[in-house]
């Protein structure tokens, strides 16, 4: 046991330093797939974790809490599954025939910065080093890319970019049903009437009316 | 040499850590507050007062209510003596008119640190060193604890929650004085320091709840590019040109920067709602700053003065301000209370 999270953390710290060998041994190794996933697992806590604020404002009890967290994380490992998915087609059409569970290991490999996502609660610095931890995860699946197909930087940044807007076009057209979908389960699950997703004031007062009234019998 | 530069960057790192920790954890108060958590530990401390201890046998309406919220350095309700001076005289400027000086802005539980709180006896003997000394490093740490605490009220997702808190703090004592909600009557926030910020984020609640115009005098105000500044209809912005603090919202948050022209600070900005006020050579706090009454200007008046003469102005006479500001400057128009145009102070009070 003890040798599989020595070997998880070497693993996430060779990914962290962006060593190319890294995916090339991961590729070669048995268990390579499965760093792959704990890492898209331990990423999507965390990064659920870091964006939790808003289950707070919505004042999800806790078990709920727990379970919303839980639901984040495997719509994050399905995230990361299309995303792979569209970079696997993009790249057997361009360059060369790789599994798609190829794909899936460097992709899930490159979610490593995302560990570090619970540091989005940070008041302040929190938004900004989420979008740190993004770029770091993408820098690090460009180098992946480049070595699961073997291609230069600049083409390995073309079918990611490409890749992203696969994406984009597919989560505004036959993906709209599943966000709202997904919006619906995170809504059910967080035990509420409707999950608002922005904090504002406004927003907050229609939640706090009530409150206030409450709590001093009728504030206004 | 090395073994130097090894602890020198320990150090840094055992700060950074720290920060990170602090950080962290100031927060915690507000969710906790948010979502009933500390309600239930502590039935009776935090409950705002009922309507029926609230609506007092009818007091008359004032003309103008006044809401101070002081700097970072504030503990408990009480006043520092220099703020309580200003307070106290601000009040004789403007007969009729509400002047409060009693809120902390940075515990939104309402609880000062000096009391009911697991580090209470550390707060009492910070702010005892604090009174005998402004520049102790104990006492700093006051300061050090309520920064954090306008960083969660300038933080985009805690800060919404954290300043409904502090806007309810601002509310009760409204309605104890008789604020008549929907009147109009217009409702004054001063925000010294990192109290200008909170004011800028509780302005939305303070506005929709009591239906009141809100103002916002920033006395050195840190502030950053809160969304609240919408429903604020004047700011200004009194600066002194030794102040080295009051600038730091508008370098560490990039809403202020003007590569963002969207954001409610640039928007604010274009719609004509900031006026700034240069106060002449003063300090951000302590000797030489806006509340001393030792320090003095060319003409002979000392800095508390000037700060008083220039806030009652601009509550008593805000069309007189608006009309008198030029086109200039970083805050788009400026008033220079002492500049050529200075006597109308004296005939405004």
């Amino acid at each position: 046991m003890s040798e599989a999270i020595q070997l998880f953390l070497l693993t996430v710290g060779r990914t962290l330093r962006l060593e190319p060998a890294v995916f090339q041994d991961m590729q070669l190794s048995d268990e390579g797939l499965r760093l792959a996933l704990f890492t898209i697992l331990f990423a999507g806590l965390s990064s659920q974790v870091g964006h939790s604020v808003i289950l707070i404002a919505n004042r999800v009890r806790p078990p709920r809490f727990a379970m919303s967290i839980g639901v984040g994380s495997a719509f994050y490992l399905f995230n990361v599954s299309i995303w792979s998915l569209s970079i696997w087609l993009l790249g057997r059409l361009f360059f060369k025939d790789v599994t798609y569970w190829e794909v899936l290991n460097v992709v899930g490999l490159a979610q490593a910065p995302h560990l570090f996502g619970f540091l989005v609660l940070l008041p302040f610095l929190g938004v900004p080093l989420g979008w740190l931890l993004s770029l770091y995860s993408l820098l690090a699946m460009l180098v992946g890319i480049q070595v699961v197909f073997d291609v230069p930087f600049y083409l390995a940044l073309g079918v990611s970019g490409l890749g992203w807007v696969v994406l984009q076009i597919f989560q505004r057209t036959i993906g709209q049903p599943i966000t709202t979908l997904a919006h619906r389960v995170r809504t059910r699950v967080a035990g509420l009437e409707d999950l608002r997703e922005t904090i504002d004031a406004h927003a907050l007062l229609e939640q706090a009316e009530v409150r206030l009234e409450r709590e001093t019998g009728g504030l206004v | 040499m090395n073994e130097l530069l090894t602890q020198v960057f320990g150090l840094i790192g055992v700060g950074l850590v720290g920060f990170v920790f602090f950080l962290f954890l100031a927060p915690l108060e507000t969710l906790s507050w948010w979502t009933g958590l500390y309600n239930r530990r502590n039935k009776d401390r935090t409950k705002l007062a009922k309507p029926k201890d609230i609506v007092m046998p009818p007091i008359k309406p004032a003309p103008h209510y006044i809401i101070f919220l002081d700097g970072i350095a504030k503990v408990a309700r009480d006043n520092y003596e220099d703020v309580q001076k200003f307070l106290d005289r601000l009040e004789k400027n403007l007969p009729g008119a509400v002047v409060i000086g009693s809120v902390l802005p940075y515990s939104v539980t309402n609880r000062p640190l000096t009391s009911a709180r697991p580090l209470a006896r550390y707060w009492r003997w910070a702010k005892a060193r604090k009174t005998g000394n402004y520049k102790d490093l104990i006492g700093f740490s006051i300061n050090i604890r309520n920064m954090f605490q306008v960083i969660v009220s300038a933080d985009s997702r805690y800060g919404p929650i954290y300043n409904l808190g502090a806007a309810r703090l601002i509310i009760e004592p409204l309605l104890k004085k008789g604020y008549p909600i929907g009147s109009g009557v217009p409702v004054t926030l001063i925000g010294y320091s990192g109290g200008a910020q909170v004011a800028a984020g509780a302005a939305p609640y303070i506005k929709e709840l009591l239906r009141a115009p809100v103002d916002l005098i920033s006395l050195a105000g840190v502030i950053s590019a809160d969304p609240g500044l919408n429903d604020v209809r004047f700011l200004y912005h009194l600066a002194g040109s030794k102040d080295g603090v009051e600038n730091i919202g508008a370098v560490l948050c990039p809403g202020r920067w003007p590569i963002l022209p969207n954001s409610s600070w640039n928007r604010a900005k274009r719609a004509g709602k900031f006026t700034y006020v240069p106060m002449g050579p003063m300090k951000h706090n302590g000797e030489g700053s806006y509340l001393d009454d030792k320090a003095a200007l060319g003409n002979g008046k000392n800095f508390l003065e000037h700060t008083l003469e220039t806030v009652t102005f601009i509550i008593k006479q805000p069309e007189a301000v608006r009309a008198k500001r030029v086109k200039k400057g970083k805050l788009e128009y400026l008033f220079d209370p002492l500049g050529p145009e200075s006597p109308h102070i004296k005939g405004a009070l």
